[in-house]
């Protein structure tokens, strides 16, 4: 199932590379009819998929660590804030998550979907020509379930949280022979956040149809909720695409309300980037650039 | 080089992955499998306080089942010695559950049974002329009285279905509604049954979840409460409710909740209990554990896990079952006939 799904993402993301070659081209080349002085700020994306490794526990459903495959699909974005200034950018990051384990017994399977949005904003510091250090944060939204269906009343633990992290992303330019290579690196800690977690056994069912929900919600910082990410990516444009190959490693640990989640991911990235110049509601269009639909 | 160093960074991720929760690799021999089911049960069990005088002191029960497990004993050794730790507690709804058997405490010991399916499909009572709505079957017994047989709270059932049966007892004096032997079920077939004879919003009982890992750590108690559904048809007359020791977890609860009606009367043999919501944990070995975490009460706080005294008790008599009557059902319809 996830390896079918892995290549229904694949189709996807080659179908939008093969359509989107020709309008990277055109903003490749409308920039450079722009004047000399004039500098434009475009935005970084990326669409991703990445497929690894991943440890799961929650004792709310089980004692035992359940080891299996995990698989995302998520989209970045790194946007200056100004068109007039390259001090500060926001960053978006929208993923879809999805883990599929089992026990050390293999007779029973734990899975997970998360949906994840990430965004806030970094300080850009340019210490050297070819590299660039982004300070900052982000905040987050996490809406998820963690499924054990041959549990009786307890087969699932939803994953509800909203966390401020701490964020650096480390970008380091390659020049080798006709190409610039970007190596970059993410790193990011949550800091204080919120999150949902029953009663120790507490059953959804008291929280949801007896009223039993004070108390389901928790301030959590590092001692309640560590959360970790690293990102490491390499950037190579070819021909007509620019192609990011990296791996992800995170690690989330919880304890709150007497229930204990671990979540252990190691995952590789490939995914395609786009630079790209946007513009939306009464921002001025530079001279020189085209719209198709005016 | 670089690509070296790179090879380097993955592999010591991929090394942090897999060091980071040795603490919860357990391996799969008798003794891990023997520890962490007493630390389950330990930990979460909602009833070691409110059984303390009727089941051995669970340390205790550590130390009697302890040295019986080996390193080269046999599977099915090992279910024979959890399975009876298990049963120490005396609760129904504890079970281990392998690919080759489940443990259970047997309920039914050396009580009566009280209840006869051939009696109760004979001419005099169901036949063959009886109706079914959902997983409710019924029929009138007589011009006075109406009688549903309802096997177990697995069987689902709609507001159409109780529509059309409370409208077929329309004219009678009152309703049997029997569930003996019915094992239990979705505790939501409970209220949706119960609320069809209630007038007026009631407290029926309580419940708790355990909240920490002592045996007494249990959360304070939450009043449920029956409501009358009054978008549908109910029934305000007499309800006597047939039960038995098979009565047992949501039909237990379904006892709980109607006898705090005032025109409702509870009669045959006292249920089997299981008031306590029963949650999943697993084993090293893949078999999984199912016990209790969240006591019921009834409305007067007193903890049902040990069943519900009937307002009137009576057997089947063995004489009246060869003859094809059921005593229970008899004794019922004459309490109604005399109101």
């Amino acid at each position: 199932m996830i390896k079918r799904f892995a290549l229904f993402l694949l189709s996807v993301l080659a179908f939008q590379m093969a359509f989107s070659a020709d309008e990277d081209v055109k903003v490749d080349s409308v920039r450079a009819v722009g004047d000399e002085a004039e500098v434009y700020l475009m935005s970084n994306t990326c669409t991703w998929l990445s497929s690894g490794c991943v440890n799961m526990y929650d004792s709310y459903l089980s004692p035992l660590l359940y080891k299996g495959s995990s698989l995302s699909v998520g989209h970045e974005r790194l946007k200056y804030y100004s068109e007039h200034s390259d001090k500060f950018s926001q960053y978006m990051n929208f993923v879809v998550n999805l883990g599929l384990a089992e026990n050390p017994a293999k007779n029973a399977t734990m899975s997970k979907i998360l949906f994840f949005y990430d965004y806030g904003a970094h300080c850009h510091l340019r210490p050297a020509d070819n590299l660039t250090i982004m300070l900052g944060g982000y905040s987050n939204i996490d809406l998820g379930v963690r499924l054990l269906m041959r549990n009786g009343n307890n087969p699932a633990s939803a994953i509800v949280n909203s966390n401020v992290w701490l964020s650096a992303i480390g970008s380091y330019r390659i020049k080798a022979k006709r190409r610039v290579v970007t190596l970059r690196d993410h790193l990011s800690i949550a800091a204080v956040g919120v999150m949902f977690s029953p009663k120790y056994t507490q059953t959804y069912f008291d929280i949801f149809y007896e009223g039993g929900s004070d108390g389901v919600v928790k301030f959590t910082s590092f001692g309640e909720r560590f959360a970790i990410k690293n990102r490491f990516t390499v950037d190579v444009p070819l021909r007509r695409i620019t192609l990011r190959a990296g791996f992800d490693v995170e690690r989330t640990v919880t304890d709150v309300n007497l229930n204990e989640t671990r979540d252990t991911q190691f995952t590789f990235l490939v995914g395609f980037v786009k630079n790209v110049y946007s513009f939306s509601g009464r921002e001025r269009i530079p001279a020189g650039f085209k719209n198709p639909a005016e | 080089m670089k690509v070296l160093n790179f090879m380097s960074l993955i592999l010591l991720a991929a090394l942090f992955l897999t060091s980071c929760d040795k603490d919860l690799e357990v391996e799969d021999s008798p003794r891990e499998n023997f520890e962490l089911l007493w630390k389950t049960i330990d930990e979460r069990y909602c009833f070691f306080e409110h059984k303390k005088d009727s089941i051995k002191d669970w340390n205790d029960v550590y130390d009697e089942y302890s040295p019986m497990i080996h390193d080269d004993m046999s599977q099915y050794d090992l279910f024979n010695v959890l399975g009876s730790m298990l049963n120490e507690l005396k609760d129904g709804h504890v079970n281990l559950v392998s690919a080759f058997d489940v443990s259970r405490y047997d309920l039914q010991g050396d009580y009566p049974f009280n209840f006869d399916i051939n009696v109760l499909e004979g001419s005099r009572y169901l036949g063959k002329d009886y109706k079914k709505a959902g997983g409710i079957l019924y029929k009138r017994l007589s011009d006075d009285v109406g009688y549903m047989y309802y096997s177990s709270f697995s069987n689902s059932f709609n507001d159409s279905n109780l529509n059309h049966i409370l409208y077929h007892f329309k004219d009678t004096k009152g309703i049997i509604i029997d569930i003996r032997n019915n094992g239990g079920g979705a505790a939501t077939n409970v209220e949706a049954l119960a609320d069809r004879f209630v007038d007026e919003k009631l407290v029926v009982g309580y419940w708790q979840y355990k909240t920490g890992k002592a045996h007494g750590a249990l959360s304070v108690p939450r009043k449920i409460y029956l409501e009358p559904d009054i978008d549908n048809l109910r029934y305000l007359r007499k309800v006597v409710v047939l039960t038995n020791r098979g009565c047992y977890s949501a039909a237990n609860d379904f006892v709980q909740t109607m006898k705090g009606l005032p025109n409702v009367k509870i009669v045959g043999d006292r249920t089997g209990g299981g008031a306590g919501m029963p949650v999943s944990s697993e084993l090293p070995n893949g078999w999984s554990v199912r016990f209790s975490t969240a006591p019921y009460m009834d409305k007067d706080m007193k903890y049902t896990e040990f069943g519900i005294e009937p307002d009137v008790y009576v057997d089947m008599s063995k004489d009246d079952a060869e003859r094809g009557i059921d005593s229970i059902i008899e004794l019922a319809c004459r309490m109604i006939a005399e109101e």
